[in-house]
């Protein structure tokens, strides 16, 4: 062989080699961007090819929002929210692209549409790894790195002087080694990474948000970082409703409910623009099937009872459509997705949530009486809710109503009561399981005073057979911690306050081994400095 | 498009392939193409300043060859090197004249513009060719083309080695074969190593403590300056295997550029070790000429301090480099005057051999001293200006504080996020650790040609090798995000 062509062939196979040491040592040298929303994509890979029925794509506003193990459960179609932090619809795109060489028979792709209007320029490098490092390398993963990765590699070159060059930019998505020298170290953790995904996979890309609030101003007429439909979102959305048309998958787009990120006029410039092209667009923008206590804490998005009715009005939806045609799946995929079934019920299960129609969610003790909150049917329905005082009394009925939670007011301080739910159906009638809760009316009144010793607490003592628990917190970002729980009516505080610290007292009782508290009195600062 | 960066490594590559598929003939053409878009990607305007330096050295040294005899050879040889020259202290001592006139003045009064990259390099490898071909020793005949490829060969024109025109031109079109060209690969790696694993690591440190030098100790000081040493030597040593690498690539070979100066026993070997092409250049058009020590000893110590005058202000426009370079010839004229002394005094007396472990010792304090020398006069490189050198000199002095420097280092050791010089414990490990496997390298290299011996092992020791390589650059390399995109040292000369 001639020295030249021997010479061709060995570096050829010299850099071949280091191409595939590149990619195989790219699993572990990886930035490791953990955090469950930036692992649920990974879980798409592990479905069985060819097993889905549906897609969902877009950003944390559809991945924490539908759940694709619940729509299963009751409407039979399998689906997985193949999502990202922030994904924009360049992304969104690629995602779609993604999603079809491994599920090909879907019948209907869902894209969210939040992105249509927000999303900061150019892309911080977290959301385009999130979106990227866990792609296996194909020609898709690399046409994605250059068109996603493009905005972060000019900006990056042009404005950061310290930063890397536009060629190392997508070098380093390409490789994800080549990141990796930012690391501090290499631990077990990073060799644990790719094989350790069992434990958000289950969910099929959805994130549970689980924390709910009640607070009274809270409105659909959130804040609103958008403006205008961008660029970017009509060239991508165009791309996809073709790539849609191409692959014979009915498109639809939804605005999730966010009650932070959306407007009436935003929703219907998207609204517009979408049906304008000949695209279905789907808006919960105002439901009223959605209530305060339906949304997450902070964020707007859903709490787990909002996943529980979005799931189940967008599956509606989906179910009405002539495109989707449930595909009949081997026995180990049923078996599977039915095992992660299991598992979700079981998780919500070890956190006391519940999420079935017609059982009551959570009991909660409020100033003024009891809160109730209850899984809606989200149908024409009405529900009963019957009440007994402990288990002397037969049960009475409290309320008829078409609402989906009650403060039952009458109720006295002290006194363990029980509840359980009619629902009425279509004419079927359902019953819950019965809850309970003790009411404990709120600490009536605290006096504090300084002395050398420190802070002296003194609060009414008027209720018997109860504890009280003095909790602090340093700010208002903070949570409340114990100080400590006492039988007596008084405490100096003498712990360490640099600034103020705010405090409030609550009652509690302990009924079949099980605590119940009030809602806590009226917060009393103390300042060092007073 | 620095020699560490990806963009190089590709253009590298494209060029290297293409040189190797098109015919030999047209392979000179692709490397000035490839030359000249090499040089505009770093500044297109000037790449005019190229041309016309091409141009004009080209018809000088083309009328000095024809006319060997011409009495005007003379003339035209001073005209030749007195305009290149000028067009050197244009760019490169105007605006650092200016800047040091109007030091109080508004901006506006300053004159500034960019000096063309590589000048400083371009312009001694010019004269060296104007006087070659006035004493008649380039002996191989080259075109014009030739020439353009000997001025702009991109593996040189950014930063040296300084190269003559008669060892360039007589490669032009050689066979290239496969050994020089994998020789030239591991060059080119092993000095990506030197530069982005040992020499930007060390950077971080010395960085560190050069730009607050107020805020140090005077301990932090000394320890930066002995650092900045070995940085220098690791990043221009790195680029200088890279450019011989890359040029091995194309069959053109370089001479080595260092050979552990750092094992030198004496200042003036130091500077034979050190960036040789230059100070070969200096002795070779600048010392000899000037009559070198065969004119008596007053004229030896004139003839060396005029050549490191000329070294320190070729190096920088400011007093301090004018003070690095007469500091150099003062330490060599010391050394003649001690070894002149030596000789007297030994004169007559017979040669007493030093027991072979005195012998060592001795040897080992010679390089302590040429090595605690030679950093001092990195001072004042380092620095920059002479403002700056005397914080340095003044804290070094005066504020030593030994105690806070161990305190500092200890906090450092036992963890706690703590850093010495901006660097945690985990960039002093891999520094050392990577720092003493390339001084053991480099030792084993002082004997023996180990690029060309790895080439010639087999496949399955030489790979995994240069694999490792690749991949100690990879993750332990200073580059990126995170880390300011360090181009080499010796660019800014």
């Amino acid at each position: 062989m001639n020295s030249k062509v021997k010479l061709i062939l060995r570096s050829l196979l010299f850099f071949v080699i280091l191409f595939a040491l590149l990619i195989g040592s790219g699993f572990y040298f990886v930035p490791k961007w953990r955090g469950i929303d930036a692992e649920l994509p990974r879980g798409f890979y592990h479905e069985e090819e060819d097993s889905l029925d549906v897609l969902l794509i877009g950003s944390c506003n559809i991945y924490t929002s539908f759940s694709p193990l619940l729509a299963y459960k009751d409407y039979g179609f399998k689906s997985y929210v193949f999502g990202t932090p922030d994904q924009d619809l360049n992304t969104s795109y690629y995602y779609f692209k993604e999603g079809l060489k491994s599920q090909k028979e879907i019948d209907v792709v869902v894209l969210e549409s939040l992105f249509f209007t927000l999303g900061s320029t150019p892309k911080r490098e977290y959301y385009n790894r999130t979106a990227l490092d866990h792609m296996p390398f194909s020609l898709n993963k690399l046409q994605a790195i250059f068109d996603i990765g493009k905005e972060e590699a000019e900006f990056m070159s042009t404005v950061d002087p310290t930063a890397p060059s536009e060629a190392l930019t997508y070098a380093g998505y390409i490789f994800p080694t080549l990141r990796y020298h930012n690391r501090d170290d290499l631990t077990q953790d990073d060799i644990d990474f790719w094989f350790d995904d069992e434990n958000y996979r289950y969910t099929k890309g959805t994130n549970f948000l689980r924390s709910f609030i009640k607070n009274d101003t809270l409105s659909f007429n959130g804040i609103n970082n958008g403006t205008e439909i961008k660029d970017l979102a009509k060239e991508y959305f165009l791309k996809i409703k073709d790539l849609a048309e191409d692959e014979g998958v009915k498109l639809i787009v939804v605005n999730s409910p966010n009650f932070y990120r959306w407007n009436r006029e935003l929703v219907d410039e998207v609204k517009y623009f979408v049906e304008d092209h000949g695209v279905e667009f789907i808006d919960y923008f105002g439901n009223d099937d959605f209530t305060i206590y339906d949304v997450s804490e902070h964020t707007g998005r859903l709490n787990v009872y909002g996943v529980k009715k979005y799931t189940r009005l967008l599956s509606e939806e989906l179910m009405n459509l002539k495109e989707l045609e449930i595909k009949p799946a081997t026995e180990s995929v049923n078996n599977s997705w039915n095992q992660d079934i299991d598992r979700l019920y079981e998780e919500l299960k070890n956190n006391k949530y519940t999420i079935d129609e017609g059982e009551i969610a959570f009991i909660k003790g409020e100033e003024d009486g009891l809160f109730i909150k209850w899984n809606d049917f989200l149908d024409d329905q009405t529900y009963h809710l019957y009440r007994a005082l402990n288990d002397t009394e037969d049960y009475k009925l409290v309320v008829s109503t078409k609402d989906d939670y009650f403060l039952d007011t009458d109720v006295i301080d002290g006194e363990h009561y029980k509840y359980y739910l009619e629902s009425l159906v279509q004419s079927e009638q359902s019953y819950s399981r019965v809850n309970d809760y003790v009411f404990l009316e709120p600490v009536d009144f605290v006096e504090k005073e300084n002395s050398e010793e420190g802070l002296e607490v003194t609060w009414d003592n008027s209720h018997q057979d109860v504890e009280y628990i003095l909790e602090s917190k340093r700010n208002s970002s903070m949570n409340f911690s114990r100080v400590g729980s006492f039988e007596e009516n008084q405490y100096t505080y003498t712990g360490d306050n640099p600034e103020s610290t705010d405090f409030r007292v609550i009652r509690s009782v302990t009924v079949d081994d099980r605590q119940y508290y009030s809602k806590g009195c009226p917060l009393f600062s103390y300042n060092i400095n007073d | 498009m620095i020699f560490n960066s990806i963009e190089y490594l590709l253009f590298l590559a494209i060029v290297f392939i293409l040189h190797s598929l098109i015919p030999k003939k047209v392979r000179k053409y692709l490397l000035i193409i490839a030359s000249f878009i090499f040089y505009a990607s770093h500044q297109l305007s000037l790449t005019l300043v190229l041309i016309f330096l091409i141009v004009f050295n080209y018809l000088i040294g083309h009328r000095l060859r024809k006319n060997m005899e011409s009495s005007k050879n003379k003339i035209l040889l001073k005209l030749g090197i007195i305009i290149n020259v000028l067009l050197l202290c244009f760019y490169k001592y105007i605006p650092a004249l200016s800047a040091m006139l109007f030091k109080y003045s508004s901006d506006e009064k300053k004159i500034s513009w960019i000096m063309p990259l590589g000048l400083s390099f371009i312009v001694f490898q010019l004269i060296s060719y104007l006087v070659d071909s006035y004493k008649n020793k380039i002996e191989v005949e080259y075109s014009f083309i030739d020439f353009i490829l000997y001025v702009s060969f991109f593996p040189k024109v950014i930063q040296g080695p300084i190269v003559k025109a008669r060892d360039f031109l007589p490669q032009i079109g050689r066979k290239v074969s496969n050994e020089l060209i994998g020789v030239g690969a591991i060059n080119i790696l092993w000095g990506l190593f030197m530069k982005m694993v040992v020499s930007d690591r060390i950077a971080m440190a010395v960085n560190t403590a050069y730009s607050s030098p107020r805020e140090q100790t005077g301990w932090t000081l000394i320890i930066a300056t002995c650092l900045y040493g070995l940085q220098l030597y690791f990043d221009f040593a790195g680029y200088s295997l890279i450019a011989i690498g890359s040029a091995k690539l194309f069959g053109v070979e370089f001479k080595s550029n260092f050979r552990m100066p750092y094992l030198s026993t004496s200042v003036s070997e130091f500077w034979r070790r050190w960036h040789i092409s230059l100070n070969e250049w200096l002795l070779e058009y600048i010392y000899i000429p000037l009559g070198g020590s065969r004119r008596g000893f007053n004229r030896y110590v004139i003839n060396i301090l005029i050549t490191f005058a000329i070294s320190g202000i070729w190096h920088g426009s400011t007093l301090a480099f004018l003070i690095w370079g007469l500091l150099n010839g003062v330490y060599i004229i010391m050394e003649k005057i001690y070894s002149n002394y030596k000789e007297k005094k030994s004169k007559g007396t017979a040669l007493q051999e030093e027991p072979l472990d005195y012998k060592h010792l001795v040897v080992t304090g010679k390089r302590i001293y040429v090595f605690v020398f030679i950093s001092f006069t990195w001072l004042f490189f380092r620095a920059g200006n002479l403002l700056q050198s005397k914080v340095i000199l003044w804290r070094v002095i005066n504020r030593l504080q030994g105690d806070e420097t161990m305190t500092a280092i200890g906090q450092m050791i036992a963890g706690n996020d703590a850093t010495f010089m901006g660097m945690g414990l985990r960039d002093w490990k891999i520094l050392v650790f990577f720092f003493i496997i390339g001084i053991i390298i480099d030792l084993i290299a002082q004997d023996k040609a180990l690029d060309r011996i790895l080439y010639q092992k087999p496949i399955w020791i030489k790979w995994p090798i240069l694999y490792i390589i690749i991949f100690v650059i990879i993750i332990f390399g200073v580059y990126g995000y995170g880390y300011s995109a360090n181009s080499f040292i010796y660019q800014q000369f």
